[in-house]
């Protein structure tokens, strides 16, 4: 059968079968990267928010690193020759990625709050688009965020190889995207600001404390065990009264 | 304690960097274990399948968003 082709027009190919699919993945990838490139371009953009997440983390490195370590001194069970501020420097890598990476994923109620996620939905792209491209550009986000503090290892007294540091940048990638998958999968599900940072901060900071990324697991359950063990006697001479 | 790090998906990433960094810190390999492995019972787990988990973590959850943004929008 014959298609009439109206005088003047041109006439177009028709789309097969075969290569339809195939375009439909180049669509899918082009919506993916578009939605990852502004989520990129947006944290490039704001100094303020990059320096004070940097900042963060390394409060955490002189308050937690300096004080804990003035204070509990050789009580923490380390290997010989591992000083307490080198144990704590991978806790601090990880929270620098757990905060980027589960706040990024507010984006999505900020964009459905002032209606870009609803002109995102409708446009002639899979919707399961909006949220990869979403999941990798927080998990971009944190990634950076963890790499620039790589830079602050020699200061601890870490000697990274370059091969060290080509090892650590995908194990952060892999640590930040499945947090920020965590992110965006409550923050669709979330209508308003106020709510997501409240589940947030519910969230993360048993996260952060259950990672023991600032005491070692055996001196955690020592402290666990004395715990128990004090109770008793503080109970004996009237402490909890 | 040791229930809740093993449900923590932050402690999964934290085992292989945690190995890594100590690794450039010059931690012999046999007390690396003892200070970065996630033990379920007498097991400790290598830092392949903490990649493994995390991965697996982080697909299940874009599964959900991606779910709940085609249905709700």
């Amino acid at each position: 059968m014959s298609v009439a082709v109206p005088a003047g027009s041109t006439p177009t190919t028709p789309t097969t079968p075969a290569t339809r699919p195939a375009n439909a993945r180049v669509s899918l990838i082009a919506a993916v990267l578009v939605i990852w490139y502004r989520d990129v371009l947006r944290f490039s953009r704001d100094r303020a928010r990059l320096l004070v997440s940097l900042a963060q983390p390394l409060l955490y490195l002189l308050v937690f690193g300096v004080g804990l370590s003035a204070s509990l001194g050789g009580g923490l069970g380390l290997p010989p020759g591992v000083t307490y501020l080198q144990y704590l420097y991978p806790g601090v890598l990880g929270v620098a990625v757990l905060f980027t990476a589960m706040f990024s994923a507010m984006s999505v109620v900020w964009d459905r709050e002032f209606g870009f996620l609803r002109e995102i939905l409708v446009a002639p792209i899979k919707r399961s688009a909006v949220a990869v491209g979403k999941a990798l550009g927080g998990a971009t986000q944190a990634m950076v965020q963890g790499v620039l503090l790589l830079v602050f290892a020699p200061v601890v007294g870490v000697k990274l190889s370059l091969v060290g540091v080509l090892e650590l940048v995908p194990l952060l990638f892999v640590l930040a995207f499945a947090l920020t998958s965590l992110g965006v999968a409550l923050a669709s599900r979330m209508q308003s600001m106020q709510a997501f940072q409240t589940v947030m901060t519910f969230l993360v900071m048993p996260m952060f404390f259950s990672q023991r990324g600032a005491v070692p697991a055996e001196q955690s359950a020592r402290m666990d065990d004395r715990t128990y063990t004090v109770r008793p006697g503080r109970l004996r001479h009237g402490a909890d009264s | 304690m040791t229930v809740l790090t093993r449900f923590d998906p932050v402690a999964y990433g934290m085992a292989p960097i945690r190995e890594a960094v100590l690794d450039g810190a010059g931690v012999p390999a046999a007390v690396l274990d003892r200070f970065t492995g996630i033990t379920i019972g007498s097991y400790t787990m290598p830092a392949t399948l903490d990649v493994a988990v995390l991965l697996a973590f982080g697909a299940v959850f874009l599964g959900i968003a991606m779910r709940v943004l085609r249905r709700r929008g």
